[in-house]
C-alpha cells in the first residue's frame, strides 16, 4: 500500500482577474521507503505539489481531488490534525534552508520537537530531545557548531541543520524542495549522501524536487512534471 | 515552549520591542505619577477639611437647635462618639481697614469644646515654631523663635567677601571682620525678651550702627557690590530688631487664639476676639519658587475689624442687622481654601447674641394692646438659647457612617422629648450628614474628585498611544518575520501557537515596560519635591504653586493598590496592542509566508 497518494490534483492561482493553472490533474503514488525525485522547469508546479503534499496548501476543490497519507485523506483532517501531520509525519527541507536567525543550531534543530507536546511533558522530555537533536547534528558533523547562530554557518552547514530539524521528530516522509539547489556540487553530493544513508537506515520515504540530474540518478524513481501533469521520466 | 524561547530571543535581539517597552514604561509612569499626586492631594484636602468640621454634623440653620446641652449630653454618652460641640454658622460681612469688604462665614464656637472635636488649636497659625516649613531655607518665617543664628552668620561672611571683592585694604577688612564678629556674637547670645531696651535689642542696634558706620567709610562708587551687601545687611539688622519685638507676641497670640479673647491694652480686660482664616488676610504669601515671604500681610493683631451679620426670624425674615468691632486674636489655617478664605471663628455666645439665638424672655403678645398699662411687659416664658450646628467626632474604631446612623437615632429620641426641637421631612438626609457631605464643601470635594478622574481619564487615553505604538511595532515585526511565520507553520506550529507567540511577546513587553514604569514612577513621586524645587531654582518652572494648591509639599506617596491597577493596565494595553498583529500572523497563509521576500 502506498504511503502517500495524490489523485487528480488541480491548483490554480488567481491574480486579480487572471487565473494561472499550475497543476492540471496530478496523480502519484509513493511507496514506503521509496525515494522519488520530481524534475521540472521553473514554474512547472514542483514546489506547489510539494506544498500540497505537506498539507501547507489545499488543491482546488473537486470531488475527485484527493491526497492520502497512510490511507488517511488530508482533506478530512481538521486544522489541528493537519498541524500534527506536518509536525510529526512529515519533515520539510527547503532550498534556502529557512532557519530562524534568532536561534542557535541546536535550538533550530529542536524546534519541531518543542511544538509536539505540552509544557510539562516537554520539560520532562527536554533532555531526551536535546540529546536526539545533538546526535543528529553530530552525525552531520556539526557537533562543534551547536551554539552557533545560522548566520555563522556555511550554506552546506545550514542545509544540514535544516535536515536535522526535518528529521528530529522521526517522520516517515521527507519532502525536500531543491535541497542542493543553492550549494556547490561537492557540498550538494555530501548532502545527498547523508540523505541516502538516512533513507537506508530509517526506511525514510523521500520526495525530492530537484533540477539536479545526479540526484535524480540516485533515486528509485524519477517523475517529470510538465504542463501541470506528471510524466514518467524517460 | 518555543514561544518562550522566541520571545526571550526577540526581546534580546530586537531594538523595536525595547522601544515599545520604553513607551509602555513612560505611559505607565506618567499615569501613576499623576494619580499618586492628585490622589494624595485629595486625601490631604479631605483630612484637612475634616479637621475643622468633625466627622458628623447635625445642622438646622436659621431655626437652630434648642436644649442643645441636653443633646450634647445624649450624644457624648454614646460609645461611638468621642466628643460633640455646639456651633453656630451664619453668613456675615467683614470690613477690613483697607476699606475692603468680604462676605464670610461666621462660626461661633466654644474654643475648648470645638478643639475636642476638630483639633482647632493645632490649626492656629500664630504660634511659636522651632522648625521652618519645607523650602523655607532662609528661615524667613517670622514665627520661628530661633531665626537669628542662621541669619547673622552668613551676614558676616557676605560682608567680608564683599569687602574683599571690592579690593579694600586687608587691614580695613581685618578690622571690619573683628568688629562684625564681636557684635554678631552679642546678637547671637543675647536673650529674646519683649523689653525694647533689652541686651539683645542693644546688640542689634549696635550691629546696625556698625553697618551704618562702615557704609559711610566706603561709600564710594568704586565699591557697588560692597555697598549693596551692606544695604542688605542693614535690612537684615532692621529685621532682627523687628523679630525681636515680634517673637514674644506669638505666645500671647496663641493664648488669645485658644480663648478667642484679646487683652484690652487700656484696662487689661479680656475682650472677645475673632480668629480669621489665613487666606482672608492674604498672609500666606509665597514667591513663585514657593518660599515664604517675610510679611505680616494684612493681619495685624493690634487692629480691630468690623463684623456684620443679619439675624433672621424662624421664617427667615430679616430682624435687625448687627455689627461688632472685634480685635483679631489669631489666624488659622486648615489647608482648605474654602475654609481658610471664608471662615471667621468667634465666641459662641457673641454670635448667639448677634443672631438673637441666645436665651430670651417671651412676653405677653397682647400686652401692647392694653394701653396705659404701667411697667415692662409681663414675661410668659423663656425661649432657650439655640445653636445651628452640632459637630461630632467619632470614637476610635467607628466610621463616620456608623456615627451618622447613631446620631440620627439619638436626635430622633431627643426631638421626641422636646417638641420645640426642629424636625422636618427628610431631616435624616438633609440635617444629619457626614463631614464630606456638608453643603458647599461637598461640591468642592466632588469638583476635586471629578478633576482627578478627568485628568486620569485624559492620561489613560493618552496612554492608549502606547497600545497603538505596540500595535504599529508588532505589525512591522510581523511583516519582517513573515518568512519565520511560514517556517514555523511548515514545521507544525498551529495558528493559535503563532498568535500566542505574538501575544506573549506583547505580554512580555507590557510586563517589562510596566515594571520599569512602576519603578520610575516610584522614584519620581518619592523625590517629587526635590525635583520640583530644582526645577524652580534652576529653570524657574513652578508647576505646583502652593498659593493655588494650599499645600507646601506635593503629596509623595504611591498607593500600592493604585500602582497595581496602573501596572495591570499597562500590561493589558500592551497585549491589546499586540492582538491585531498576532491575529494577522496567525491567519497568514503559510505558503505565501514561505515565498515572502
Amino acid at each position: 500500500m502506498p504511503l502517500l497518494t495524490a489523485h487528480n490534483l488541480h491548483k490554480t492561482y488567481r491574480l486579480k482577474r487572471t487565473s494561472v493553472p499550475v497543476l492540471r490533474g496530478v496523480d502519484l503514488d509513493i511507496q514506503p521507503a521509496e525515494c522519488v525525485t520530481i524534475l521540472g522547469k521553473s514554474g512547472s508546479g514542483k514546489s506547489t505539489l510539494l506544498h500540497l503534499l505537506a498539507g501547507l496548501d489545499a488543491p482546488d476543490k473537486s470531488p475527485k481531488a484527493r491526497i492520502t497519507f497512510d490511507d488517511k485523506p488530508l482533506s478530512s483532517m481538521r486544522t489541528g490534525a493537519l498541524d500534527r501531520y506536518r509536525n510529526r509525519s512529515v519533515g520539510m527541507v527547503f532550498q534556502f534552508y529557512h532557519l530562524l536567525p534568532e536561534l542557535n543550531v541546536l535550538e533550530n534543530a529542536m524546534l519541531p520537537a518543542m511544538m509536539g507536546a505540552n509544557r510539562l511533558t516537554l520539560i520532562r522530555r527536554l533532555p531526551e530531545l536535546r540529546e536526539r537533536a545533538a546526535d543528529l547534528l553530530d552525525r552531520f558533523g556539526l557537533s562543534h557548531r551547536l551554539r552557533h547562530r545560522s548566520n555563522e554557518l556555511s550554506g552546506g552547514e545550514r542545509q544540514r541543520v535544516a535536515i536535522a530539524r526535518a528529521l528530529v521528530n522521526q517522520p516517515r516522509l521527507l519532502l525536500a524542495d531543491e535541497p542542493t539547489g543553492n550549494l556547490d556540487a561537492a557540498t550538494g553530493n555530501a548532502i545527498l549522501d547523508t540523505l541516502m544513508e538516512l533513507r537506508r537506515e530509517q526506511q525514510l520515504t523521500m520526495v525530492i524536487v530537484t533540477h539536479d540530474a545526479a540526484m535524480s540518478a540516485r533515486a528509485d524513481r524519477t517523475l517529470r512534471i510538465a504542463d501541470g501533469v506528471i510524466q514518467r521520466a524517460p | 515552549m518555543y514561544q518562550s524561547l522566541l520571545t526571550f530571543r526577540y526581546l534580546r535581539t530586537k531594538v523595536m520591542p525595547l522601544l515599545a517597552a520604553l513607551a509602555v514604561m513612560l505611559c505607565t509612569a506618567m499615569v501613576l505619577v499623576v494619580w499618586s499626586v492628585m490622589g494624595g492631594f485629595l486625601v490631604s484636602l479631605l483630612s484637612m477639611g475634616r479637621a475643622m468640621i468633625g466627622d458628623v454634623s447635625i445642622a438646622f440653620p436659621v431655626v437652630g437647635i434648642p436644649h442643645y446641652e441636653q443633646l450634647l449630653e445624649d450624644l457624648e454618652a454614646d460609645p461611638s462618639i468621642a466628643a460633640a460641640c455646639p456651633t453656630i454658622e451664619s453668613i456675615g460681612m467683614l470690613a477690613l481697614d483697607t476699606g475692603e469688604q468680604r462676605v464670610v462665614t461666621l462660626v461661633g464656637v466654644d474654643p475648648e469644646r470645638y478643639h475636642a472635636v476638630t483639633d482647632f488649636f493645632d490649626r492656629l497659625w500664630w504660634t511659636p515654631i522651632t522648625e521652618p516649613l519645607p523650602r523655607d531655607d532662609l528661615r524667613a518665617d517670622p514665627r520661628l523663635d530661633n531665626n537669628r543664628e542662621p541669619l547673622v552668620a552668613p551676614f558676616v561672611d557676605r560682608l567680608i567677601a564683599a569687602a574683599q571683592s571690592a579690593g579694600l585694604p586687608s587691614e580695613t577688612i581685618g578690622a571690619l571682620r573683628d568688629r562684625a564678629e564681636l557684635r554678631a556674637q552679642a546678637v547671637r547670645s543675647a536673650p529674646i525678651t519683649s523689653d525694647a531696651r533689652s541686651e539683645s535689642a542693644e546688640a542689634l542696634l549696635d550691629l546696625r550702627d556698625l553697618i551704618a558706620a562702615d557704609l559711610s567709610t566706603v561709600s564710594d562708587d568704586r565699591y557697588p557690590a560692597l555697598l549693596s551687601t551692606l544695604e542688605e545687611a542693614a535690612a537684615l539688622a532692621r529685621r532682627l530688631i523687628r523679630d525681636n519685638a515680634r517673637l514674644p507676641r506669638l505666645a500671647q497670640l496663641e493664648r488669645d487664639g485658644r480663648t478667642l479673647t484679646s487683652t484690652d491694652p487700656a484696662t487689661g480686660d479680656a475682650l472677645p476676639a475673632m480668629v480669621m482664616g489665613l487666606e482672608l488676610t492674604r498672609y500666606y504669601q509665597r514667591d513663585p519658587a514657593g518660599f515664604v515671604l517675610d510679611t505680616w500681610g494684612v493681619f495685624n493683631p493690634d487692629e480691630r475689624y468690623t463684623l456684620a451679620t443679619v439675624p433672621l426670624s424662624r421664617r427667615a425674615v430679616v430682624v435687625q442687622p448687627e455689627y461688632r468691632s472685634l480685635p483679631v486674636a489669631n489666624e488659622f489655617r486648615t489647608g482648605m481654601y474654602e475654609v481658610d478664605s471664608g471662615w471667621i471663628i468667634v465666641p459662641l455666645n457673641l454670635l448667639q447674641s448677634m443672631l438673637k439665638l441666645d436665651e430670651t424672655r417671651r412676653v405677653d403678645p397682647d400686652w401692647r394692646s392694653q394701653l396705659g398699662t404701667p411697667g415692662p411687659p409681663p414675661t410668659i416664658g423663656v425661649t432657650p438659647a439655640r445653636v445651628t450646628h452640632i459637630l461630632i467626632r467619632a470614637a476610635d474604631g467607628y466610621t463616620a457612617a456608623q456615627v451618622e446612623e447613631r446620631t440620627e437615632d439619638i436626635y430622633e429620641r431627643f426631638a421626641a422629648q422636646h417638641p420645640d426641637a426642629p424636625m422636618q421631612p427628610g431631616w435624616r438626609d438633609f440635617n444629619v450628614y457626614q463631614w464630606e457631605n456638608k453643603p458647599g464643601l461637598s461640591t468642592f470635594i466632588a469638583a476635586v474628585k471629578k478633576e482627578t478622574a478627568l485628568v486620569l481619564t485624559l492620561f489613560a487615553f493618552i496612554s492608549l498611544t502606547a497600545a497603538f505604538l505596540v500595535c504599529a511595532i508588532f505589525w512591522a515585526m510581523v511583516s519582517e518575520k513573515t518568512m519565520d511565520i511560514g517556517i514555523l507553520r511548515a514545521v507544525g506550529a498551529s495558528r493559535a501557537g503563532i498568535a500566542w507567540l505574538y501575544l506573549r511577546f506583547g505580554l512580555a513587553i507590557g510586563i517589562t515596560g510596566s515594571l520599569l514604569g512602576g519603578i520610575l514612577a516610584y522614584l519620581i513621586v518619592r523625590n517629587i519635591n526635590p525635583i520640583h524645587e530644582w526645577m524652580g531654582n534652576a529653570l524657574g518652572i513652578v508647576i505646583w504653586d502652593p498659593a493655588v494648591y494650599y499645600f507646601t509639599d506635593i503629596p509623595n506617596d504611591v498607593d500600592p493598590i493604585k500602582a497595581a491597577y496602573v501596572l495591570t493596565g499597562g500590561v493589558l494595553f500592551s497585549v491589546l496592542g499586540a492582538l491585531l498583529p498576532a491575529l494577522r500572523a496567525a491567519y497568514m497563509h503559510p505558503v505565501h509566508a514561505l515565498r515572502f521576500e
